[in-house]
Parts: C-alpha cells; sequence; structure tokens
C-alpha cells in the first residue's frame, strides 16, 4: 500500500512539475516593415489666362499678367543623405508668346523637409530648379498647400508682341532625386 | 480422485464467495474508492505564421500621408488549463533592441474568438510588455488557419519627416501567456 501511495504521489508530483514547466510560455514573430521610396508629384489646377494689358499710361510698357492660385503638392520619401528637388521646363514644343517670357517663382511653406524656393526662372524648354532640398516629406492636399507656384508673363520685347495672340502652353514640373 | 475432490471442494467455496459477493452487494450501501485525478496546468501559445510583412507605400494622392499599411493575416493560438479563479493574458512586446523604423510605430491589436479572453484594445508594440488579450480561462483556441487571437498589425507613420526610404527593418515580436 505504502509502495503504491508513493507512486501515486510521485505520479501527482510529476503532472503537477509538468504543469509548472507550462506556466508560461511564448511565441515570437519576425515583423519586417519596409518604407518604399515615395516621390509623388501634383498641382492643384491650371493658372487662369495670363493677359499682357494696356499700361497706364502712354509710352508705358503695357503691365505683365501673373497667377499665384496653384500650388505644387507632393510626397517625398527619401534615403539618408539624399534630397529631391522640383524643376520646370516647357513641354516639347512650347514656349510663351512672341515678345514674352514666362517667369516661374516656386515657394515651398517652410515646412520641415519641404524644400526651398530656387528663386524666379525664366520657363524654358530646358529643366531648371525651383524647389531644391526636399527631403521626406507630406504638403498637405488643402486648397493651399504645397510649393506657391507663381507665374507672371512679362514683356521682353515690346516690338515683338502681336496683339490679340493667345496661346496656351504646358509647364511641366517634375519632383526628381537631386544630382 | 484428488483432482475431483478439489473441484468438489472448489464449487462450494466458488458458490461460498458468490454468496458473500452478492451478500455484499446487497447488504452493504457504499464503497469509497481513492481515485486521484489531477488536471495539469497548461499554457502553450504559438502563432500561425512566424513572420508578417508591412510595405509603406506610394499615397493615392501626391501631398498626402501614404496609407498606414496593415496586416491581419496571423493568429495567435493557446491552450490553457487555469486553476479556480485564475486568469492569463498575453502580452506583448519587442525583443531587446528591436523597434519599427524611424518615423513609424508597430500597433498591434489581438482580438479572440468567443470564450477566448478579451481584447485589451490596440496597442503600440515597445520593448515593455503590454496585455494585448486578458481574462484566459480554460481553452483551446483550435489549430485552424483561422482560430484564435486574430493579430492585426498597423504600422503607424508618426513622423512623415523621420521617414527613410529603402529602410527595411525586420524586427522580433514576442507574444507571451501567462498569470494575470
Amino acid at each position: 500500500m505504502k509502495a503504491r501511495k508513493a507512486i501515486l504521489s510521485g505520479a501527482v508530483i510529476g503532472l503537477g512539475l509538468v504543469g509548472l514547466m507550462f506556466a508560461a510560455a511564448t511565441a515570437t514573430q519576425t515583423v519586417t516593415m519596409q518604407v518604399n521610396a515615395i516621390c509623388v508629384l501634383a498641382v492643384t489646377g491650371n493658372p487662369s489666362t495670363l493677359t499682357v494689358t494696356a499700361p497706364a499710361t502712354g509710352g508705358q510698357a503695357p503691365s505683365n499678367g501673373s497667377n499665384t492660385a496653384t500650388y505644387a503638392q507632393y510626397t517625398s520619401t527619401v534615403a539618408s543623405g539624399t534630397t529631391r528637388k522640383i524643376t520646370a521646363k516647357w513641354e516639347s514644343g512650347d514656349a510663351a508668346p512672341a515678345g514674352c517670357a514666362l517667369k516661374l517663382t516656386a515657394t515651398p511653406s517652410g515646412g520641415t523637409n519641404q524644400g526651398t524656393s530656387a528663386g524666379q526662372i525664366t520657363v524654358t524648354s530646358t529643366a531648371q530648379d525651383v524647389v531644391t532640398t526636399i527631403r521626406s516629406c507630406v504638403t498637405g492636399t488643402g486648397g493651399s498647400n504645397g510649393a506657391q507656384l507663381s507665374y507672371s508673363l512679362e514683356v521682353s520685347d515690346a516690338t515683338a508682341l502681336v496683339a490679340s495672340e493667345s496661346k496656351s502652353a504646358t509647364v511641366s514640373l517634375t519632383l526628381t532625386d537631386a544630382a | 480422485m484428488r483432482s475431483k475432490m478439489r473441484s468438489l471442494k472448489a464449487v462450494p467455496a466458488a458458490a461460498l464467495c458468490a454468496f458473500i459477493l452478492s451478500g455484499q452487494i446487497r447488504s452493504a450501501t457504499t464503497v469509497n474508492s481513492a481515485v486521484s485525478v489531477s488536471i495539469a496546468s497548461f499554457c502553450l501559445i504559438a502563432v500561425t505564421s512566424s513572420s508578417v510583412s508591412l510595405t509603406i507605400t506610394n499615397p493615392s494622392t501626391p501631398g498626402s500621408v501614404p496609407a498606414n499599411t496593415t496586416n491581419s493575416s496571423t493568429y495567435a493560438q493557446y491552450s490553457s488549463t487555469v486553476a479556480s479563479g485564475v486568469t492569463r493574458r498575453i502580452t506583448a512586446a519587442w525583443e531587446t533592441g528591436n523597434s519599427a523604423p524611424s518615423g513609424c510605430d508597430l500597433r498591434l491589436q489581438a482580438t479572440p474568438g468567443s470564450g477566448q479572453g478579451s481584447s485589451a484594445g490596440q496597442i503600440v508594440v515597445s520593448t515593455t510588455a503590454q496585455n494585448i488579450v486578458t481574462g484566459i480561462g480554460g481553452c483551446a483556441t483550435g489549430t485552424g488557419a483561422t482560430s484564435g487571437a486574430q493579430l492585426a498589425f498597423t504600422l503607424f507613420i508618426n513622423a512623415m519627416t523621420s521617414l527613410v526610404a529603402g529602410q527595411s527593418t525586420s524586427a522580433t515580436l514576442t507574444l507571451t501567456m501567462t498569470d494575470s
């Protein structure tokens, strides 16, 4: 009887120990998290017509047309130590009217990593920087979020102006890695 | 002769035993038998997949923050027996030295099946263990592909300007089932 009791007790203790061994348990998972390179750009719309109008006084140069109603909005993620920029140029075959030049200034909002203005450029068929040092950022998508695009149609040669000339030309803005 | 005598003796002896036994059955009211039963305390947990992948990609609209990426494809499965009045819980924590990519945090919400405990809601995973399921009593979740507590991971962007393009981080998350 003692032997049986001892065996039973041993079994009970053994089961108890097994239970204790499993009293806490863990499982692990490897979570792989990746941030892709993101480089997307849009504009809030097209500027309204830029019109060269008569000067206030005869003999003066005609007044320039301007528009500051549109914004470039972008989302960007960059690798460590790298930056992006926005360039502008005419689409192939496009140009300003005769005797005029289209000037453009892009002014980022000042938000972190949204870049700095490269100042005013005269749009040509060669890409020129309008915003530089863009890093990982998001401008937002509100009506006045992003880099404000200030267009100005300036008379460069009054003798070449053609009255009533109207043309639509396409400016191409590109967000790209800085060289 | 001897064998016949033995068998003759055996017959009355057997009859006597049968009489005694039947007498006992009829006359005794209770017989106690000490049966020792022990339920081991089980506490086992596993996951349906050892790996989870989350990638932040282009936003649908330029200028907007990329969508937080989610993964709800894995489940925590567990078997548990507890003493009366005792419950268990599941906690989650990064292994030491692990973390989410810069500009991000990993959020986790576990949703157990009926009778398998209660969700503790969404947590931001850190190196400190936090409850994701509580009130686990005796249960077995099953081992089917969608059995157990569904693990909903979200890679949440908390600082867009801190994101590093191309950064890929493999980090180890530990789920622990333990007594409450």
